[in-house]
């Protein structure tokens, strides 16, 4: 026969039946911690060394199509005079579309390489900063343009590509490569501004009106700052010194760089 | 209960058992990593931080 069962109202089963729902609880709130954990690990470590794969495998396919690499690797190019081409970026773009390929000496400098990633268009999340690297702020200039070629990118997690834009200082080169030309811009100043202070992307930058007619071309990267917690954004201004033909060499400021490590 | 549920449904001697929790709890964090965080990431960016000026358009 069965064992007697106590009647629902006993001690006993309300006694149980709290330390069930507490039990129930505490496995749910393991989970929940456990799912939480999951996220910050996915975030820190697992979109980096996913995003990084998939920027690097998107500067393979540029390299394989629009932007093909310098075909005289080992010769200097000399500056030209005259104002910068710009047919390069005739034609609209769309999001997502590739523009040039940006090379910062500095970023590669621990183990000299020739640090590069394509700029592409847009500066949406999910279909360029997270998965083809930096961006191009729509609004802002292409290069070689009188203005400024204003592009962003992440400097924590999905591949970093800015990780290290505080190394940059004055003086230092910034190299943007389209199609056919090089162009070879100095870092002219580091600013750190708020999110809202826009007007550094401006085709003069600092100019608040948007309005005043550029004269010099100029390059703006931008990224987060502090890393992670972003109230900020650190901006670098660089200014164009000169151009060069690609079918000449690649410029003084890339030679002797060793290439950078393939996807 | 949860977790004794589930360690009752699972079959076999107890080192299989052992196996297969693992196995689980792989295979939940790899569905998350895979599709789950990518999903809700843009509600919650704790950690990458917005590099991107505030332009309207």
């Amino acid at each position: 026969m069965t064992a007697p069962v106590p009647p629902a109202s006993s001690p006993r089963t309300r006694r149980s039946a709290g330390r069930a729902l507490a039990g129930l609880v505490g496995e749910l709130l393991m989970i929940g911690g456990a799912f939480a954990i999951g996220f910050v690990v996915w975030q820190m470590w697992w979109t980096d060394f996913q995003g990084e794969r998939d920027q690097l495998e998107a500067l393979a396919d540029l390299r394989g199509g629009a932007i093909a690499a310098a075909a005289a690797p080992d010769a200097v190019a000399p500056p030209q005079d005259g104002a910068a081409p710009t047919d390069d970026f005739a034609g609209d773009f769309a999001q997502g579309d590739p523009i040039a390929v940006l090379h910062v000496p500095v970023f590669g400098r621990e183990d000299g390489t020739d640090w590069q990633r394509g700029v592409y268009e847009g500066v949406s999340w999910a279909d360029v900063l997270n998965t083809l690297g930096v961006g191009h702020y729509p609004d802002t200039q292409m290069p070689g343009e009188p203005g400024n070629f204003g592009v962003a990118a992440h400097r924590t997690t999905y591949g970093k590509p800015f990780a290290n834009i505080d190394w940059l200082v004055e003086g230092d080169p910034i190299v943007v490569e389209s199609e056919r030309y090089w162009y070879v811009y100095e870092v002219s100043d580091v600013q750190i501004l708020l999110p809202w202070e826009t007007e550094a992307l401006a085709p003069v930058p600092g100019d608040r009106t948007w309005q005043e007619k550029p004269s010099a071309s100029i390059v703006t990267l931008t990224s987060c700052h502090p890393k992670t917690f972003s109230t900020h954004r650190y901006v670098v201004h660089g200014e164009l010194q000169y151009w060069a033909l690609k079918s000449e060499g690649v410029p003084a400021e890339l030679a002797g760089l060793a290439p950078q490590e393939a996807a | 209960m949860i977790f004794p549920a589930i360690w009752r449904l699972l079959p076999g001697p107890r080192w299989v058992k052992v196996l297969l929790v693992l196995l689980l709890i792989l295979a939940l964090f790899a569905a998350c990593f895979r599709w789950v965080y990518p999903a809700i990431a843009p509600w919650i960016e704790v950690i990458s931080g917005d590099p991107l000026f505030e332009l309207e358009s």
